[in-house]
């Protein structure tokens, strides 16, 4: 008896487990999330370009059904079941990921991350667009800016918050503010996300280890991670603060890869001598078959 | 002309009986005919399959994305290997002095010229759009095997031609005076053909220097043919591929193949020909120990190749040798490692293994194997590319080569038997002047003044 109740409850346990695998949950304050922007051909066709560079590998080419062989399955984004999904919901999946799908929070911006799902519901007929209004935005209800300002001597980068509210302009504090390295895919988180303090004012080490432009330019977006509460609220810069780098392109130099303008010098001597020597030598025999040529007329006039 | 008169009564008889003898096959008769009528009606069905696939691209072969060389290069890096027995022959086996190898030179050499002439069209059957061949050379890159490999095919095959062709002028100005069976223009084109040959000491001098570089020259490029459609494949990372040894490895595989493909020809002429008086039992038995020395080299670079990565086992080498071993291409492996070089090898041990008629059917079995073995070479690790084969049809997966494939991949080979045909019908195989002792006061003298 007590073994079929330990049976029982491993069984029971077991399928709740299964069943917590192929249900994602979303937070219920977050399905009804929406996109800050109206999508449009442009936000779909950048869409387009992040799903290809982030998504294709695992999810295939929408309609296509030929996503990879995982478990759970990735599934086809332009199936009825991925359609289900309310844009609030797709926009936390992404956000957060469950093993295996990897979350995209640190590597695309939110603004991506809807362009994507604009893009993806160019395959839904029943799709009904609504974005945020402008003016409804944030709860805070007034318009929120970001300031950089590099302190050079120090090493240091300084973001403050102000927000203009019925024409009074005020310091934001306890507002998180997240500063992000733009990479040749995605962006790079440069430290941990901080919040503001009485001022308005957050802190940030400069980033002093990433190879930037040949300038050493890196350019650096900061931004409140709480859309709900201030809208979408960024600022970009670009600093010289990372190493200079110039990355030659590999078909500059000679090489093996190259065309053949471009040919590696030993090899074109080497070819070039090789195919000469043999040639020479086969044109030195064709012209000995004329000498014996020679010798046998005159040893046929000789005769005569 | 002092040199001349100095011959006796004797070796002029025996010239005549030599020449008598290597010369009565010569000439066109009917077996020539229905044997070239036969050819060529064969290969007319195979240049119509060709036509089909000219016309309707290479959706027609079993040939897919992941498989673009199948049978066609497998073919291809076949002929280049049997081609090679003509340096062997000649260029190693003749500088080294080993005069045994006199008879046999030439047939080694008409079998170099044909199959080296042919190598390249197989090339060819494998492209989808042929008529962009002349983009080889206009936008060849001097960086690329491809291009190194038109090269030394070439050049090998004027350097074959011209060893076949130097050392039969004595033959040609023989035969046209002797040739009374032959009809007219056969005597035209000999005289056309035999430069003026007088018997002159002068010439026969230029002929042993020239031929002298030409063996010299040639073991370099011979070399370099096969050691460069090598690196065809071992310049990819590849499994199966990705080999240091690929060089020697085909080498000595075309060894194989060469000295096998020489003891069927040897066999034919000596019976068809009538020649076993120059083509000796003492030949066979000499060849047969060629066979068994290539081939003891070649199984050694085999237990290399397949037991250093068997050893590692990294992933793609493992998938690709579990392929070969056990999985797909096992029967094929099996069958063409053991019985065209184990069992060959330990029966050419034995003396009476080496007889002529044995030794042809062990050569027979040898020569079918080397096909085959590129075949091995060249399919299984392009079945197997690094990146998972996913969503593509199902006859992309495993390579079956079609009926009209087989016949284009046919046609060659029916080139290369018209070829040796020609060659060998309307030209001595032997060289007359060699067997009759003809311009040995020059070899000597040549000899001395090394
Ligand atoms: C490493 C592979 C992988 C990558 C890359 C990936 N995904 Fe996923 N994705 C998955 C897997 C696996 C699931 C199913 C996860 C689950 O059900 O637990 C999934 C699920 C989803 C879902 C939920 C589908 C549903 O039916 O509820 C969405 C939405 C999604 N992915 C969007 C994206 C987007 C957008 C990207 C690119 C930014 C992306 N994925 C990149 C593997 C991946």
């Amino acid at each position: 008896m007590r073994k079929l109740i330990i049976f029982l409850l491993l069984t029971t346990g077991f399928c709740i487990h299964v069943s917590a695998q192929s249900e994602w949950i979303v937070p219920q304050e977050r399905k009804g999330r929406l996109s800050s922007f109206e999508f449009s051909d442009e936000s779909r066709a950048k869409g387009l370009d992040h799903y290809n560079k982030n998504c294709a590998s695992c999810h295939g080419q929408p309609g296509a059904a030929n996503y990879q062989n995982l478990v759970p399955p990735p599934g086809d984004p332009a199936s009825a079941d991925f359609l289900m999904n309310l844009d609030g919901e797709m926009f936390y999946k992404v956000m957060e990921g469950r093993d295996p799908m990897p979350s995209f929070k640190s590597v695309l911006t939110q603004d991506e991350i809807w362009e994507i799902i604009s893009y993806i519901r160019s395959y839904d007929p029943n799709y009904v667009h609504a974005f945020l209004p402008t003016a409804e935005k944030s709860a805070y209800g007034g318009i929120v800016s970001i300031t950089l300002t590099h302190l050079k001597e120090a090493g240091k980068i300084e973001a403050k918050v102000t927000g203009v509210k019925n024409g009074i302009i005020e310091n934001i504090a306890g507002a998180e503010v997240v500063l992000r390295v733009k990479r040749t895919f995605g962006s790079l988180l440069a430290g941990e996300p901080m919040e503001t303090n009485q001022n308005g004012i957050v802190v940030f080490n400069e980033p002093s280890d990433l190879p930037g432009n040949k300038d050493g330019l890196l350019e650096l977006t900061a931004q409140l991670t709480n859309q709900d509460a201030y809208g979408i609220t960024r600022a970009d810069t670009a600093l010289a603060v990372g190493k200079p780098f110039e990355a030659v392109s590999l078909t500059v130099e000679r090489a093996m890869w190259n065309t053949v303008r471009k040919a590696p010098i030993w090899l074109l001597i080497t070819f070039s001598l090789a195919v000469f020597l043999a040639w020479a030598t086969i044109f030195y025999i064709l012209h000995q078959l004329k000498k014996i040529t020679d010798i046998g007329k005159n040893v046929v006039e000789e005769w005569d | 002309m002092a040199q001349k008169n100095n011959h006796t009564t004797l070796q002029e008889t025996n010239l005549d009986n030599i020449a008598g003898d290597i010369l009565r096959p010569v000439g066109l008769n009917i077996k020539f005919h229905a044997w070239m009528g036969f050819l060529t009606l064969t290969l007319l069905a195979c240049l119509y399959a060709y036509w089909i696939q000219f016309n309707e691209g290479l959706i027609v072969t079993g040939l897919r994305d992941y498989v673009s060389w199948g049978m066609y290069l497998a073919s291809f890096v076949f002929f280049v290997a049997a081609s090679l027995i003509g340096m062997l022959i000649s260029g190693v086996l003749g500088l080294l002095g080993q005069d045994w190898i006199k008879p046999i030179a030439r047939i080694a050499e008409i079998i170099a010229v044909a199959f080296a002439a042919v190598a390249g069209l197989v090339i060819v059957s494998d492209m989808g759009r042929p008529e962009r061949l002349p983009y080889v050379f206009m936008y060849g890159r001097i960086q690329s095997p491809i291009l190194w490999d038109v090269t030394v095919v070439t050049t090998y095959l004027v350097i074959s031609l011209l060893l076949w062709f130097i050392p039969l002028l004595p033959d040609l100005a023989i035969a046209k005076t002797r040739m009374h069976h032959a009809p007219k223009w056969l005597s035209t084109v000999y005289n056309f053909l035999s430069l003026k040959w007088t018997h002159h000491p002068d010439q026969y001098k230029i002929l042993f220097r020239t031929t002298r570089i030409l063996l010299i020259l040639v073991i370099p490029t011979a070399f370099a043919i096969h050691t460069v459609t090598s690196w065809l494949f071992a310049v990819n990372p590849r499994a199966g591929w990705d080999s240091t040894i690929f060089g020697p490895y085909f080498l000595t595989g075309a060894f194989v193949a060469g000295a096998a493909g020489l003891i069927l020809a040897m066999y034919f002429f000596s019976k068809n020909y009538k020649l076993s008086s120059y083509i000796t039992a003492d030949h066979f038995n000499k060849m047969g120990k060629l066979l068994l020395l290539t081939a003891i080299v070649y199984l050694y670079f085999n237990i290399n190749e397949f037991l250093v990565p068997g050893y590692k086992l990294k992933t793609a080498d493992a998938i690709h040798l579990k392929e070969l071993f056990t999985g797909h291409y096992a029967w094929l492996f099996w069958t063409v490692q053991l019985g065209g070089l184990v069992i060959p090898i330990l029966l050419l041990l034995f003396k009476p293994m080496r007889k002529p008629l044995p030794l042809t059917i062990i050569a027979l079995v040898v020569f079918i194997g080397s096909w085959f073995k590129r075949y091995l070479i060249v399919i299984p690790t392009m079945e197997h590319p690094y990146l998972p084969k996913q969503f593509v049809p199902a006859e992309w997966i495993v390579y079956e080569p079609t009926l009209i494939e087989t016949a284009i991949t046919i046609g060659p080979l029916i080139m290369v038997l018209m070829i040796i045909t020609i060659l060998s019908k309307l030209f001595p195989v032997v060289p007359i002047w060699e067997m009759a002792g003809m311009g040995e006061d020059e070899t000597n003298d040549h000899k001395k003044a090394e």
